[in-house]
């Protein structure tokens, strides 16, 4: 967590390999990400991370099931498979009666758990949140929340969940302080 | 193609004509523009090809191996050819078959009450197998008949006749440059050789020696001749033109081959090809222009999905296909419609002439290829942009 400005989401783009350092290395998984292609950053995004956006970012024209199906899509499966491991995930968030459903059918907290769904569809080692409850109301907050810790207790997805609001901070297990562009402690001290 | 790769295909082109079917009216205007495009050339080929194969079947109807030979006087001094040296022709050897002098004026004439204005041809029998004119009533006019004034009437003449007045009927007199000529013929429709200028349907047939008494000037206007078979025609023609210098005091001939007219068509054809392709290539450039506009407007409003498609692992090439994709199903469809609206043009121009419609072979494969050239052109560099957007950026846009 961290005040507005101080480099949260910058941090959160270089870990989901959307922006490149000027210095420095990032290793995910431990592979040096540094020297690769951008197509094989895009195929690491696909199969090592799923992202959960605050404006949520689902595709209007599409159903609940096929947003959550389209990261599967450029991993080349075909259209059954993507769908039947869709509706898996859209079970996990508890929203399999709303698979048909269009994004513009559903409440704030049902879209970001759409969203939620898409970002754990293809099993991703890690799971970044941008604000994930920045447009919701406190009870659909507390509710995305409960459902990030649930799926936190499954073992080998790692949720990173960036915010500006201590009372979903309060709510993590581990908190990472950002203060102008530096990471500190969880106490607010920079480690040594 | 493997199945899976089929799948995916059918499944890129659902996903493409989704997204073009929600732009709407814009689509739909982009659209216009290429199938209209596309329409003029189609249009303009299947024309193009109809009046060549109708010129071709005028040709064909009486045979390639035709030969025109014109009597050429300088200051209108028309030389006099005489009649012996044309009918001495084929005995000649020199590559013609056959040679028929013909006299051709005009005349007003007189049938009963109808007066019609008409060619007056003055020719030997061979003349009516020459254009294939069948005789429908009474018999040709014949070499026996000397200069007897004697008339056979074309078919177009005998109609118009009938119609300001009673039927002709044979033996009826007709008045001609104030001569009275007895009918002996009705012909049926002959067919009209652009080559020779004839057209028999308006004619009135008159044996060869009768021109003295109608005709003021009874000179030889005309030689219609066919080539021996195998014979050359620029050879030909060049010893006919020898043939006649040696003849004439003053004056030449001018010798006129079927072969050469239509390799003066085919050079004609090959201009207008050219005139088409320019037509093409600017219909061709305002349509693409109207897709690469509706490309470049959708990206725009696409930006945060191409953000997010990126984010969750398309590769920049994923980006390419998606919007190129969509920019040839627009164009395509565009190609189609106006390829079915330039045949329907060409359909109902050809029906409008009374010609028999030929669809040009070139038309579907020409249209298909509009299609894929507008396309890919004017496709890609939208298609392109939109996958060198910066997904970040492309993701916090509103």
């Amino acid at each position: 967590m961290g005040a507005s400005g101080s480099g949260k989401t910058t941090l959160m783009n270089l870990i989901g390999l959307l922006d490149r350092p000027c210095h420095g290395q990032i290793h995910l998984n431990g592979v040096p990400t540094a020297n690769l292609r951008d197509d094989a950053l895009a195929t690491l995004r696909n199969r090592q991370i799923g992202f959960v956006f605050q404006a949520f970012h689902l595709l209007p024209r599409l159903s609940a099931l096929d947003n959550v199906a389209l990261p599967l899509l450029y991993r080349g499966l075909g259209k059954r498979l993507r769908r039947a491991r869709a509706a898996e995930a859209l079970h996990r968030v508890g929203l399999a009666d709303r698979a048909s459903h269009r994004p513009d059918e559903l409440s704030g907290g049902q879209r970001q758990r759409v969203a939620i769904a898409r970002a754990l569809v293809g099993a991703p080692t890690l799971l970044l949140a941008d604000e994930p409850t920045g447009n919701l109301d406190s009870w659909a907050a507390d509710d995305i929340m409960a459902l990030f810790l649930a799926l936190n207790r499954d073992p080998g997805v790692t949720i990173l969940i960036v915010t500006h609001d201590p009372a979903v901070a309060a709510r993590c297990p581990r908190r990472i302080v950002m203060r102008d562009g530096r990471v500190l402690d969880g106490a607010g001290v920079l480690p040594s | 193609m493997t199945a899976v790769g089929q799948a995916r295909l059918r499944e890129v082109v659902r996903e493409g004509a989704g997204n073009l079917r929600a732009l709407g009216a814009r689509a739909l205007l982009a659209l216009t523009g290429i199938a209209v495009g596309t329409a003029a050339v189609i249009a303009i080929l299947h024309v193009g090809h109809n009046a060549r194969a109708e010129a071709m079947r005028q040709f064909e109807a009486l045979g390639t191996d035709l030969v025109s030979i014109t009597p050429h006087g300088d200051n209108h001094d028309v030389p006099d050819l005489s009649p012996e040296a044309v009918r001495a022709l084929p005995g000649r050897r020199i590559g013609l078959a056959e040679a028929i002098p013909i006299v051709s004026g005009s005349a007003s004439l007189r049938m009963g009450r109808a007066s019609l204005y008409a060619a007056l041809i003055a020719a030997d029998e061979a003349l009516y197998g020459f254009v294939k004119a069948p005789v429908v009533a009474g018999r040709r006019t014949s070499d026996l008949d000397g200069a007897a004034p004697f008339v056979v009437l074309g078919a177009d003449l005998a109609r118009d006749a009938a119609a300001s007045g009673r039927p002709v009927r044979i033996g009826d007199p007709v008045t001609a440059n104030d001569q009275v000529l007895t009918v002996i013929g009705i012909l049926g429709p002959a067919f009209r050789s652009p080559l020779l200028g004839l057209d028999l349907d308006r004619s009135a047939v008159i044996p060869f020696q009768a021109a003295r008494r109608l005709m003021p000037d009874a000179k030889i206007t005309n030689v219609a001749a066919r080539l021996a078979p195998g014979a050359d025609d620029r050879a030909t023609a060049q010893r006919v033109t020898d043939y006649f210098r040696l003849l004439l005091r003053t004056g030449s001939v001018q010798v006129n081959t079927a072969r050469q007219l239509i390799d003066g068509l085919e050079k004609q054809m090959r201009v207008y090809a050219l005139l088409l392709v320019g037509i093409g290539t600017t219909s061709l450039v305002v349509g693409g222009v109207g897709v690469m506009n509706v490309m470049l407007m959708s990206i725009l409003e696409r930006r945060r999905e191409i953000g997010l498609r990126r984010a969750i692992g398309a590769r920049r090439r994923d980006i390419v296909t998606l919007f190129l994709t969509e920019a040839l199903i627009l164009s395509g469809i565009g190609s189609l419609l106006g390829t079915g609206l330039g045949t329907l043009a060409g359909w109902i121009f050809a029906r409008s002439s009374g010609w028999p419609f030929l669809p040009a072979p070139l038309a579907l494969p020409l249209g298909a290829g509009m299609a894929v050239t507008v396309g890919l052109f004017f496709g890609l560099y939208p298609a392109l942009k939109a996958a060198q957007l910066d997904p970040i950026a492309a993701l916090r846009a509103e």
